[in-house]
């Protein structure tokens, strides 16, 4: 019989205990490895999507906002050789889609406009050529109507080629609608879920022929996204293509010649030309000067005055002389003035502030000369299209973006629109123009060029060369490149599993290494023949580890078949509850990757072999009579007691973790130090546990006068297993509880500012940005007194990628919030966890304070900065800005937990900055009526349903994040709860080693008259006492930890959650001492005594 | 006191059960001593397990102070070897977590007592170590005693609650000789002095010899030397 031989006879020897060690490892194995299938499902769900939303074939995307580009601009990007898909316009606007009665309501749509070349960048090729017709959904947007069929309001953002944040632009309402019949649903395989957003999350779509809407919103054949399928070297590539291909009206501009002038000119119907526009073009051709012509509400000399009049700035030779607080008046405006050369002016007119407040100003000047109306003083083309001014025949008929008095207009001024239009009565110097005009969309409305040696043609190609498109917004990007990305840095759910089921591992391997000290036990004698008839003791240990690994393995194989059942219902219940509701929609499909059983088999068989070399190493250092003889250590000699040693260590420790918290402020940032001051008391009470045990193993004094007695003096017997018991339990208490007592409960502090609502009642956002105060108007029937008293603060959104805990991709770019720090550090509104203060300066203040050139102060909350973005305090991250620069947000400080999840805070003033043509306000922070707020919300979507509003209760928004978090929570409870129950099972067994050690005397004290039932609580008693005390060790050290988390959170504590864990762990442990003991004692121990 | 009448023990087996014991008949008075000989596997553990109720006769009746051991449910039989009995094993079974003086004890914690009678039992016990030369060991750990001293303390243990007899299994089985016999002289010592009827199973003829009766169990008959 060869060595194999005897492991494969014990292995069939021993099956029972064999198959229950088995067991144990095939949980460590199906837990591990079931994590681990549930990260690679994650990811290959995350995978999936983004092939869905992109289609197979889409590679490089360009989005240019409200920047329209022609459609044949599309023709000039062919794909690959074998599809030869040529670049796909498509026309993005923002909608809405609603039943005429307004009973249903879809918000946030994305209207995309698109031709048949669309569908071919899908996978599937049934749709590919099909014609669009018609308005065809998305199957989220389908589930969103439910069954409703009939006819609907297709509403859409107006489209305008102004920014609505510039003082001239005339709004008639934000958006227009249509009404429409749904023809077909598209499939999410088919380009249904197209998004350029990194979400898991299925987007609300709607897709109509790009003609169709291009029309209806006034901007034949333009498109502002363009795809491009593979085929190209690279990006820069596409990109040189772009350069080549882009001409001028692709970007709102204009080159015309001015012949009465003499002049090239290079306008855009955005009024302002954009700076890097305006900086090619002043480097562009031969003696280029720039033009700034403002609309003023009136011009003064002292008690005279003219109203509404253009004032120029053109900076050519002929004002060359003025300096900045002089003027040039032409004589139409001295005369009615009166003024002459000295005389002082003024000049009043609008500036309008972020959130589109007009604000008159006054700057006062003196007249440098009087002009006559000629030559270039006499120029009506000076003044750039102001929409609603520039049509106009008469005053009368002026229609602008700010309010204008026609009663102060007199006949004079008719005349002189009649015949001089919009010819400036006066002119400044640029400096001057540029000091009190100048805003973000731009510092010229006009670069001209003189002479007619600069012909069109030359000038708008030279003028191209000059131009980076990038910098406004002509660019490519790789979008399949960023999604893969997303989907591969997505949250690593193997490791957030692995770490949620780490007590049901742990406890597992715990029982495992206990159940092979009763295997080794079991065969104690048999150890001691085979060392005592010459084997080594190596080869007695490989014989035994030989054996542990066939039944690891063994169990670990089966754990990996039971894995792949174990995460198939996982994913199941987390299909069916949490991530159908928390993690918007997202539906898991199972995938299985037979690498990761492999390393889930290895990984379990490694923590399965190392438990039980731990148990043996320890079993087999015994002497060998004491091994034939089946005789414990337990007469041996006892050494020198650490117990005081230990104690005072233990002391010590605890001291230490109290000494922290006394001295630590219950509050900011204090949570991490509560928490290691927790740790410490955890270690410290263990530690004088141990003391306490090996002191009374050999100090105590008590006399046994009762079995009570016996039973406590009996816990330290063997000290090795009751210190192994207490710390598995007291870890896992701990662990359970202080992760347990995190679990978010919003309802006790939701009103106060530095809670997780910042103490706002209700929190809107709407599809369509809003460039007016949100205003209700008073009831006029008094049925709710004071609706119209809220304060609110609005924020600009810059819409990217979802950096909250609702999105599990990776946010490579986060969407940003550009808000007043002014507004929120006046309220003091939400807390910090950590601020990169500066001087005196802390909080939302931050946001204001001036870095490097191309880097701006950023906020977030702590699950965006440290989980999505995987960032930290004072890290940067780089952001493309509309003018296709690269700014990087420094992050200066990172809020505790609240609502603002996912996105990333700047000041409104660095936002305009960086993204000018974003305009208007889409998120609102409300301070509504505590009582009537559910009243205030419904009156504010009813009057802003046109731009989509939805207005939710802020504690609402909140709870949304905390359902995440909780429900990890919540698993970790559940997982750890079972690790815990699983563990208390390990005292059982502890139970039945000690029963199997003292046998005999159980059997003489049966025989003395002792009987089963008195001998069953004395076990009870002893082993209970342990449970209680690791319950002790890990509960009040885990209180201690969360106390200033609770604190802080002003209430909440899960006193339900918590005390039902921890009744459960004594419950299950209580079990499982009764059940070892009963079956333990029906063994006929006098057997024992007959035997002898 | 106790006396065995026709006793049969036999084992189940296949294809016939196994006799252990056959026709046994035997009358112990108080205070008398013998000595039960006989080769390995004749059956003198088991003589002992029957006699002290630890288990059951197959027939015939066992009687201690005219109670049929045989008739008794076993918490009766619990309190009756509590109370009437004694043993002394071949291994001492002490419990290493308590002293030697609760080691003593021990048997008296099987039912409920008073201070009075617990004060009693303590000074009782404390008296039995005296006479057995083990009373300044009282505080001391059986990890702390020689092999012989723990088997007096098992001794003194098997006195604790004045037994009616005391049945001692090979209680030197484990001892050398010397040590051996200053036990056997403390069990017969103990014996007079206690007024308790004493059955010692043994090999050994030379501690069997000091007994007043000596019976030999062999092929399943008991017989008187």
């Amino acid at each position: 019989m060869n060595f194999l031989q005897v492991v494969k006879r014990d292995l069939r020897f021993y099956r029972r205990t064999n198959l229950v060690m088995a067991l144990l490892a095939a949980v460590c194995c199906a837990i591990l490895t079931g994590a681990m299938l549930v990260g690679d499902s994650v990811q290959h769900t995350l995978r999936q999507i983004a092939q869905m939303r992109l289609g197979q074939r889409t590679r490089y995307a360009m989005s240019t906002g409200d920047r329209l580009f022609r459609l044949t601009l599309a023709e000039k990007f062919s794909g690959d050789a074998e599809t030869n898909i040529a670049g796909v316009p498509v026309l993005a606007v923002k909608g809405i889609l609603e039943t005429p009665d307004g009973s249903i309501r879809v918000n946030n749509l994305n209207v995309y406009g698109i031709d048949s070349w669309f569908w071919q960048l899908a996978a599937s090729t049934e749709q590919a050529f099909m014609p669009v017709q018609g308005v065809n959904i998305s199957e989220s947007v389908k589930a969103r109507l439910g069954g409703t069929n009939g006819g609907f309001l297709l509403r859409v953002q107006k489209s305008t080629v102004l920014s609505r944040d510039l003082i001239f632009s005339t709004e008639g309402g934000d958006s227009q609608a249509w009404e429409i019949k749904i023809a077909d649903v598209i499939p999410d395989e088919a380009m249904g879920r197209f998004s350029l957003q990194a979400s898991q999350e299925p987007p609300l779509n709607v897709f109509v022929p790009i003609d169709w809407l291009a029309e209806k919103i006034g901007q034949p054949k333009k498109a502002n996204l363009l795809l491009v399928a593979d085929g190209w070297s690279s990006q820069d590539d596409l990109n040189s293509r772009l350069n080549e291909c882009v001409i001028l009206a692709d970007l709102g501009l204009e080159l015309r010649s001015l012949e009465s002038e003499n002049v090239l000119e290079l306008r855009t119907s955005r009024i302002f030309l954009d700076k890097p526009i305006a900086e090619a073009a002043l480097k562009t051709g031969d003696n280029p000067y720039g033009v700034f012509t403002y609309f003023v509400n009136e011009i003064r000399s002292g008690k005279k005055a003219v109203p509404y009049s253009t004032v120029s700035a053109v900076g050519h030779d002929l004002l060359a002389d003025l300096a900045v607080d002089e003027i040039i008046i032409n004589e139409w405006l001295a005369d009615e003035l009166d003024a002459d050369e000295g005389d002082a002016i003024q000049l009043t007119y609008f500036q309008i502030t972020p959130t589109r407040k007009l604000i008159e100003q006054t700057s006062g000047f003196t007249v440098k000369r009087v002009v006559p109306m000629m030559g270039s003083f006499a120029d009506p083309t000076l003044m750039p299209d102001y929409p609603g001014l520039t049509e106009a025949n008469s005053c009368g008929d002026w229609d602008s973006g700010i309010p204008i008095n026609l009663k102060k207009i007199r006949d004079k001024d008719e005349d002189y629109w009649d015949t001089y239009k919009g010819t400036p009565k006066a002119f400044v110097s640029m400096e001057a123009a540029q000091t009190i005009w100048s805003n973000r969309f731009g510092t010229l409305t006009a670069v001209r060029w003189p002479g007619t040696e600069n012909d069109t043609k030359t000038i708008a190609a030279e003028l191209m060369k000059n131009l980076d498109p990038a910098q406004v917004g002509f660019a490519f990007k790789d979008v399949r490149e960023a999604a893969r990305r997303s989907a591969s840095g997505s949250t690593d759910f193997a490791g957030l599993f692995s770490g949620l089921s780490m007590f049901l591992i742990f406890s597992a391997a715990v029982l495992l290494a206990l159940m092979f000290v009763f295997y080794v036990e079991s065969r104690t004698q048999q150890t001691g023949l085979l060392l005592a008839v010459g084997w080594d003791s190596w080869k007695v240990f490989s014989l035994f580890l030989a054996e542990g690994a066939g039944i690891a393995l063994t169990g670990c194989v089966a754990g990996a078949v039971v894995s792949v059942l174990y995460t198939a219902s996982l994913i199941l219940i987390l299909n069916a509850t949490f991530w159908a509701n928390a993690i918007a929609g997202l539906q898991l499909t199972f995938h299985m990757n037979p690498l990761t059983l492999i390393k889930g088999i290895a990984v379990s068989f490694v923590i399965c072999i190392f438990a039980i070399q731990i148990a043996l190493f320890h079993r087999l250092r015994r002497p060998v009579h004491q091994l034939l003889t089946g005789i414990s250590e337990q007469y041996s000699k006892i050494g020198k007691s650490r117990g005081s040693l230990l104690s005072l260590l233990g002391f010590a420790c605890f001291g230490m973790g109290v000494f922290i918290s006394a001295t630590s402020e219950v509050g900011q940032g204090q949570v991490k130090l509560f928490f290691i001051a927790g740790t410490l008391c955890l270690a410290g009470l263990i530690l004088m546990a141990a003391g306490w045990l090996k002191w009374l193993r050999l100090k105590s004094r008590s006399f046994v006068n009762s079995l009570n007695v016996l039973a406590v003096k009996s816990i330290p017997r063997r000290t090795g297993r009751s210190i192994t018991v207490l710390i598995a339990l007291a870890c896992g208490v701990f662990m359970v509880i202080g992760v347990g007592a995190n679990y978010k409960d919003i309802a006790a502090d939701a009103h106060q500012r530095r809670s997780g609502t910042g103490g706002f009642t209700l929190f809107a956002q709407t599809s369509f940005p809003v460039t007016e105060p949100l205003q209700l108007e008073p009831d006029p029937e008094n049925t709710v007194p004071g609706i119209e008293e809220y304060d609110f603060i609005p924020m600009r959104l810059y819409q990217q990628d979802d950096a909250s805990c609702l999105n599990l991709n990776r946010a490579a770019q986060p969407s940003l919030l550009g808000v007043r720090a002014d507004d929120l550090a006046q309220r003091d509104a939400f807390s910090f966890q950590q601020t990169d203060s500066q001087d005196d300066i802390s909080g939302w203040k931050l946001l204001d304070v001036p870095l490097d050139n191309d880097t701006i102060p950023a906020i977030g909350d702590y699950g965006t900065v440290f989980w999505a973005l995987g960032k930290k305090l004072g890290d940067r991250i780089p952001c493309r800005t509309e003018q296709g620069g690269t700014i990087n947000l420094k992050i200066v400080g990172i809020l505790k937990d609240s609502l603002l999840q996912g996105r990333l805070f700047i000041s409104e003033d660095n936002f305009v900055r960086c993204f000018p043509s974003i305009d208007g306000h889409q998120q609102f922070l409300i301070d509504a009526d505590r009582d009537q707020h559910p009243l205030q919300a419904k009156a504010l979507m009813k009057k802003y349903r046109d731009v989509g509003a939805e207005v939710v209760p802020a504690r609402q928004k909140l709870a949304q994040f905390h359902e995440v978090e909780n429900t990890y929570l919540a698993i970790f409870l559940v997982l750890g709860g079972l690790g815990v129950v699983l563990g208390s099972a390990a005292l059982g067994l502890v139970l039945v080693l000690n029963v199997l050690d003292r046998r005999g005397e159980l059997a003489m004290m049966q025989a003395v008259g002792f009987r089963k039932p008195a001998l069953r609580k004395m076990l009870f008693l002893e082993h209970g006492l342990l449970l209680l005390a690791g319950l002790f060790c890990g509960a009040i050290p885990a209180l201690w930890a969360v106390f200033p988390s609770v604190v802080t959170r002003g209430g909440g504590f899960p006193f339900v959650p918590i005390g039902l864990i921890v009744i459960a762990i004594f419950a299950g442990g209580a079990l499982w001492i009764r059940f070892a003991a009963a079956r333990i004692l029906k063994t006929d121990f006098m057997n024992i005594l007959r035997n002898e | 006191m106790l006396e065995l009448i026709d006793v049969n023990k036999s084992y189940p087996s296949a294809p016939e059960d196994v006799s252990v014991l056959s026709g046994i008949n035997l009358r112990i008075e108080p205070s008398q001593s013998i000595s039960i000989v006989g080769p390995s596997g004749s059956g003198k553990t088991t003589l002992l397990n029957l006699m002290g109720g630890l288990d059951r006769a197959t027939s015939g009746k066992i009687m201690l102070n005219q109670k049929n051991l045989g008739s008794l449910r076993n918490g009766e039989l619990a309190r009756l070897r509590n109370r009437r009995i004694g043993f002394v094993f071949q291994l001492h079974y002490l419990l290493a977590q308590c002293t030697v003086l609760e080691n003593v004890l021990l048997p008296t914690l099987a039912v409920r007592k008073s201070q009075i009678e617990k004060d009693s039992d303590r000074k009782r016990a404390m008296d039995l170590l005296e006479r057995t030369q083990m009373a300044r060991y009282a505080e001391s750990r059986p990890g702390q005693l020689s092999g012989g001293q723990r088997q007096r303390v098992a001794v003194v243990r098997a006195l604790i609650n004045q037994p009616d007899i005391l049945l001692a299994d090979e209680p030197t089985g484990s001892l050398d000789a010397d040590t051996a016999g200053h036990l056997t002289d403390l069990l017969l010592e103990l014996n007079q002095s206690e007024s308790v009827a004493m059955v010692i199973a043994t090999h050994s003829r030379r501690l069997a010899r000091k007994t007043q009766r000596q019976f030999n169990l062999d092929h399943q008959t008991l017989t008187e030397l």
